[in-house]
């Protein structure tokens, strides 16, 4: 038949193949999807990517910027200028620039303002300053530009940048994770004396010289206004700054905020050698930390209740969420399942329990998201 | 029962971390991202269910960096973005299939609205595979526009509104998107006669 003749060439599209799932795949396929939607959620607040409005912004002042400079001549002069200082001092390697990272193993995804890769096992990569490293359910291994090894437990977010420029004399320079999530394991080679290495937390600055240490970072439970960090020393020593205050510490001493610094020499540091593939201890010293949390039981439990609830399993849903809130009252997961756990108790009609669960949970979380929600239920 | 919840309402709560509105927004979008994926690369294709999760991925970016239009619904501007993402596949597909130098091998699987027979069916599949092919080599911008509407239904001011166009250029670039399209099918006719 001619392509003329036809009724329309989008006709054999538009009636196509039915799409046809079959209930199982179509619940597995939701499960698997929606669970990728609730990672990015976790993951996207800490991407501090321009918006497209600021893109254009910054582009538009980019533009009038150049046309304003209506003196070509002096572009002209500009560029040779520039192009003599290049080839007289190299090009320059701070500012902007890209810096070469290897996983050595594991699993990691790169997140930076070019867009997002996963990258899996023996890869190098590079990544521009403030880049996000993170990791999902497997740990990764990586060698950073000052050789230094950095171990990311599952579920950590790292952002990577460079400081200072190793060319400019009495400057210190060398790298800096800011450590959004989750816990880090250094082993840090020997640095040159104007090097540095540092690990930050929203609140404090660990540095090293030559040392192993783990840095962690709990989130911020009820009634607290900042996360917690923990540091445990394996070899050598590392300072703490925190709120000003500077404390060293030394091999098998370990520190937590915000309670004072602790010396404990008697404590096993929760420290490991970075072993390729094999993914981190996340044990604590009993003296001195709480129970360790597990990212997949906290999982496996939000999902199950997920499950119950979907299914019209009312109790089991809601006996799943309790005993998330019960074990791990700091997980992301605890305000998620509260808001779940007061949202299926209206559901279900049980009014004056959903009140008192609104109202625990505004008293856990009294700007949490879904705060006017419960105010409403309390409220009635 | 849930209280259906308004385009910004949902967007908000799932910038806000509520993990349920990350449910919501799969329940109410699954449908147009499935069909516009399935009616641009087809079912028949494995890798089907990876593009739908890519564009679900690729919505949820961009609504944590704002850039989702307002003047139009969230399932419209849904539908806009996974043909982006599936358009792009497709044309990855085309030119390996090409570098490979075979044509699309399409196997067995569910007919629509039930072909009456094998020659029915065979032909109903190259029609199919030919059309595909051709839309992979049209300018992206009126392949778009020209699925947007043709496939998904939608109108012209809504297509407008999404892609930030005026109706005019919205209808500029449907009328071309048809006319490469019959071109590019009736060459492909000479050149099998």
């Amino acid at each position: 038949m001619n392509a003329s003749n036809r009724p329309g060439p989008l006709r054999a599209l538009r009636l196509g193949l039915d799409p046809v799932l079959d209930p199982a795949r179509e619940a597995a396929r939701r499960e698997r999807i929606v669970g990728r939607i609730h990672a990015l959620q976790q993951t996207l607040p800490l991407e501090q990517t321009p918006t497209k409005r600021e893109r254009v912004s910054l582009i538009s002042r980019l533009r009038v910027g150049v046309w304003a400079t209506r003196n070509r001549a002096a572009l002209l002069a500009a560029g040779v200028m520039l192009g003599c200082v290049v080839a007289f001092v190299g090009w320059p390697r701070t500012s902007g620039q890209l810096a070469g990272l290897e996983l050595q193993a594991g699993e990691l995804t790169v997140l930076s303002a070019s867009g997002q890769r996963l990258l899996r096992d023996a890869q190098r990569f590079e990544v521009s300053n403030g880049g996000m490293l993170q990791t999902a359910e497997r740990s990764a291994n990586v060698t950073l530009p000052s050789r230094a090894n950095a171990a990311l437990d599952p579920a950590s977010v790292v952002a990577f940048e460079r400081v200072g420029s190793e060319q400019a004399p009495a400057e210190r320079w060398g790298e800096r994770l800011q450590l959004r999530r989750g816990k880090v394991a250094l082993k840090v080679p020997h640095l040159a004396p104007r090097q540095y290495l540092a690990v930050e937390t929203s609140d404090t600055v660990v540095e090293v010289h030559g040392t192993a240490f783990s840095v962690q970072v709990d989130p911020a439970s009820a009634g607290e206004a900042t996360p917690t960090t923990r540091v445990s020393v394996l070899e050598g020593v590392v300072s703490v700054t925190h709120h000003g205050a500077r404390t060293l510490l030394t091999a098998g001493q370990s520190w937590v905020t915000p309670s004072q610094p602790t010396v404990a020499s008697d404590v096993t540091p929760d420290v490991t050698e970075p072993a390729p593939s094999a993914p981190l201890k996340n044990t604590e010293a009993p003296a001195i930390h709480p129970p360790a949390q597990d990212l997949a039981e906290q999982n496996r439990l939000f999902a199950a209740a997920q499950r119950a609830r979907i299914s019209g399993q009312t109790s089991g849903a809601l006996q799943s969420f309790e005993v998330l809130m019960r074990r791990f009252p700091r997980s992301e997961l605890a305000q998620n399942a509260r808001v779940e756990h007061f949202r299926l108790l209206k559901a279900s009609g049980r009014r004056a329990e959903a009140s008192r669960s609104a109202a625990s949970y505004l008293a856990a979380y009294p700007h949490g998201f879904a705060r006017s929600e419960a105010q409403a239920l309390v409220a009635q | 029962v849930e209280v259906a919840l308004s385009d910004e309402a949902l967007i908000q709560a799932l910038i806000a971390g509520d993990l349920r509105a990350g449910e919501r927004l799969y329940d109410r979008l699954i449908r147009v991202v499935e069909w516009t994926v399935s009616r641009v690369l087809g079912r028949e294709r494995g890798d089907c269910e990876d593009i739908v999760q890519n564009a679900f991925e690729q919505i949820v970016i961009t609504l944590y960096r704002d850039s989702f239009a307002r003047g139009c619904s969230l399932t419209s501007w849904a539908c806009a973005v996974t043909s982006r993402v599936a358009f792009m596949e497709l044309r990855t597909h085309q030119r390996r299939t090409r570098n490979l130098g075979r044509r699309v091998e399409v196997p067995e699987g569910q007919l629509a609205h039930g072909a009456p027979d094998a020659e029915a069916l065979a032909s109903a599949r190259q029609d199919l595979e030919r059309v595909r092919a051709a839309l992979a080599t049209l300018n992206p911008e009126r392949a778009e526009v020209l699925v947007l509407h043709e496939l998904n239904g939608l109108e012209l001011s809504e297509i407008a509104h999404t892609l930030r166009l005026s109706v005019s250029a919205v209808q500029s670039r449907l009328s071309r998107g048809r006319r490469d399209l019959i071109e590019r099918l009736e060459a492909e006719d000479r050149g099998i006669s």
